[in-house]
């Protein structure tokens, strides 16, 4: 099996400097990469008022934290592709793969709060569903065709590469049979990614819409936030696709990895006094980003009905559903059960909350690392 | 007098791999921190239209050479703003000023090529002098209002934010009058904020009369794109004389100002130029292209039918390459004519060997930087 460890860069009320929190994340990857981590999955946030989430560009502290490490890999859990300029998202992913020589895994997700998307582009609000989808598609598409053609040219609903009426540039003599009338039809992606052909591609999947497209394209598949009942029909969904598309018979689980809130201490007791309020308060503002009746279901079912007032998230249902915590012994039972429930055989710890003491982190760090992966290793 | 290096990650033979060109700028980097070297500035170039530049994301590379080392400054000289979105470029300086914790300086510039830019923004274009200046202006303005300002608003030409009319509603958040009004959102935060306060040193790349006069109206920095020491000189002066005026107290020569040269130490003027006369020729010939042979000459001279971009054109005029001794008097010339008193040494040249480069940067600060070592308080012009 395999484990990540995925922070959101939390400073809950921004009760940190924000050097002081890239310090001790710092600490935290070392940690993880003393204990034989595979990655640490970093996330792309913008404009949180309340400190949940401080990472506008992952890509930047990737490069620092793969220059302080030696082997652990980086991946994005996930990079919000809605709001980038799908050319300098190409552009930066490939830069940091030859940097850190192919140490880079990339999660592609849609985008959560209207807020953040929409001043980076209108049509990434993901209340419009399709304007949204279509657009995240087309992004994904442009990326991996930058990546994977010495030159490429690309035209769709949002973008088009390059633009009309781009003076050829005489200097450029390997460009010229992509020139027509003087114009340039096709552009040069420098640098391409270290990995050939690309870094390995992962798309979020909190639905079963996605976890179809997913498996249609071949890439990997990424949940967070859902319930293990409700992952297992995603699962099914996924491997009978990919077996279809792919040729070849794909295992329940294949191809995916759970991001679960993790929190191990001595006891359930200390786990709970440690982790209870900040991860509920995190579930929550998560719960009304886009929207809440989507969530509901991903932690309850297909079927589930969003209650008038306070939804139940509390302690005892993440405990159940959707959250790793307690003693070690404990949390080996409940990864055992994901991985037989789901055929999961990656798994990502959410450690930070938002509030989470940097100590308190360490040790889960070092209990998860010291008495629970050994268990699957 | 202060120096730094400058590369757009051309600097080597053009088979070599992106990961052997970063870790040969890796070493250079780390060897200039040695030497003594104030701060790296590195170019933003997309598309390699003519093979050379292949660093999209000067920001990105600053990041993983700050961590290779501990105290030289990562610069990038310069991030082209019409080519960024204005908030993302705020945020991905600000985090680089924090992971570095305030080793970074801040380059703008507006593009020289049209390849580039377009692909971008449409007012991007360089083709379009006024929308692109006004692009440009926009950028800075929104950037530092996202920097200083725990809230922004902004509405412009080119840009307004928050979106008009985004609704949000979210019970968990507090009701808050400096960003909500009701479920409307008025405000923006944009965080990290930068280390440094209220945010790092703004630097413009300028290369003709009329962008001088933006940096010195917007009150960033010049740096100055290779002009010969006579047009250095008036551009100084232009310069001082506009932020004089603007900020209402003196501006000395030099102040807040530097100058980029292509710079080669070699033993001998013959070794220099067997080593990067071609590189040399190639990169001139290839800016004049786009952007005339006038601004690599001197106030009064008018290029002729016969003037050519050749050896003897531009090494009294525009580089600083040969033995130590003559490259020393030419930065005392620039020191005594101008006021010059930090200097940015293109320190790479195409096809030149990791070794040579390597061994340019230690002749330079071993021969050169010891010869303008200024006694300790005698520094004008810190730009910070």
């Amino acid at each position: 099996m395999k484990f990540g460890f995925h922070t959101q860069i939390n400073n809950w009320q921004h009760q940190t400097s924000h050097a002081q929190l890239l310090d001790e994340i710092r600490e935290q990857v070392q940690l993880c990469e003393e204990l034989g981590f595979d990655a640490v999955w970093l996330p792309e946030h913008h404009l949180n008022p309340e400190g949940l989430g401080n990472s506008p560009n992952p890509i930047l502290f990737a490069a620092d934290l793969a220059s302080r490490t030696t082997r652990i890999k980086i991946g994005f859990a996930c990079l919000t592709t809605t709001m980038w300029h799908p050319l300098r998202l190409a552009e930066d992913i490939a830069l940091l793969d030859q940097l850190t020589r192919g140490r880079v895994e990339v999660g592609f997700g849609r985008g959560g709060r209207p807020s953040d998307t929409m001043p980076f582009n209108v049509k990434a609000d993901p209340r419009n569903e399709d304007t949204n989808r279509e657009l995240f598609m087309e992004t994904i598409d442009a990326v991996v065709g930058a990546w994977t053609n010495d030159y490429f040219a690309h035209q769709g609903p949002n973008y088009t590469f390059p633009p009309k009426g781009l003076p050829h540039h005489p200097f450029n003599t390997d460009e010229e049979p992509h020139v027509v009338d003087d114009e340039v039809t096709k552009l040069k992606l420098v640098p391409k990614p270290y990995q050939d052909p690309h870094p390995p591609i992962w798309m979020m999947v909190g639905s079963e819409q996605t976890a179809r497209r997913a498996a249609e394209r071949g890439y990997s598949a990424m949940a967070a936030g859902t319930a293990t009942d409700v992952l297992r029909g995603f699962v099914d969904i996924y491997a009978g696709i990919r077996s279809e598309v792919g040729g070849r018979e794909y295992v329940r689980g294949e191809g995916w990895a759970v991001s679960r809130p993790v929190h191990v201490a001595p006891t359930m007791e200390e786990a709970r006094k440690n982790f209870e309020i900040p991860v509920i308060r995190q579930r929550e503002f998560q719960l009304y980003n886009r929207d809440p009746g989507a969530y509901y279901k991903r932690l309850y079912g297909e079927n589930a009905e969003l209650p008038q007032g306070r939804p139940p998230l509390n302690w005892e249902t993440l405990l159940e559903r959707a959250m790793l915590a307690g003693p070690p012994e404990h949390v080996v039972e409940q990864v055992q059960e994901l991985r037989e429930v789901c055929g999961i055989e990656n798994v990502i710890t959410f450690m930070d909350a938002g509030g989470v003491p940097h100590d308190k982190i360490m040790r889960s760090i070092e209990l998860f690392g010291a008495k629970v992966m050994p268990e699957f290793l | 007098m202060r120096f730094a290096i400058f590369t757009t990650l051309s600097g080597t033979e053009s088979e070599t791999s992106p990961v052997q060109l970063l870790d040969n700028l890796r070493e250079q980097v780390i060897l200039a921190e040695e030497m003594g070297f104030e701060a790296v500035w590195l170019g933003e170039h997309h598309f390699r239209p003519y093979g050379l530049g292949d660093m999209p994301n000067p920001i990105v590379v600053g990041a993983d050479l700050a961590a290779r080392t501990n105290r030289i400054r990562v610069g990038q000289m310069s991030n082209i703003a019409p080519w960024w979105h204005p908030i993302r470029l705020a945020e991905d300086l600000a985090i680089l000023d924090n992971l570095t914790k305030g080793r970074v300086d801040v380059g703008f510039g507006r593009g020289i090529y049209p390849y580039e830019g377009p692909q971008f923004h449409q007012n991007a274009d360089p083709r379009n002098d006024q929308e692109n200046r006004e692009l440009f202006a926009e950028t800075i303005e929104i950037i530092k209002k996202v920097w200083t300002e725990d809230y922004f608003s902004h509405q412009g030409p080119n840009y307004t934010f928050p979106v008009p009319e985004t609704v949000f509603s979210n019970p968990r958040y507090a009701s808050n009058p400096q960003w909500r009004d009701g479920d409307r959102i008025t405000k923006l935060r944009v965080t990290p904020k930068p280390y440094q306060k209220p945010h790092p040193p703004l630097w413009m790349s300028v290369s003709t009369d009329r962008s001088v006069s933006t940096a010195a109206e917007l009150g960033l920095m010049a740096c100055h794109w290779q002009p010969p020491p006579l047009r250095l000189r008036e551009r100084f002066q232009q310069y001082a004389e506009i932020r004089s005026r603007v900020e209402g107290r003196p501006f000395i020569m030099g102040e807040e100002q530097a100058v980029l040269r292509s710079t080669y130490l070699a033993p001998t003027m013959e070794d220099a130029r067997r080593d990067v006369e071609s590189s040399a020729l190639s990169g001139f010939a290839y800016q004049q292209s786009v952007r005339g042979m006038q601004i690599f000459m001197n106030p009064g001279e008018e290029p002729g039918p016969d003037t050519r971009i050749d050896w003897d054109f531009l090494e009294r005029r525009n580089l600083l390459m040969g033995p130590p001794d003559h490259v020393a008097e030419r930065i005392h010339e620039l020191q005594e004519l101008c006021g010059l008193n930090y200097l940015l040494m293109g320190h790479t040249h195409h096809g030149l060997s990791q070794k040579s480069i390597l061994r340019n940067l230690e002749l330079f600060g071993t021969k050169i930087m010891p010869l303008f070592k200024e006694p300790a308080g005698s520094a004008v012009g810190t730009g910070s």
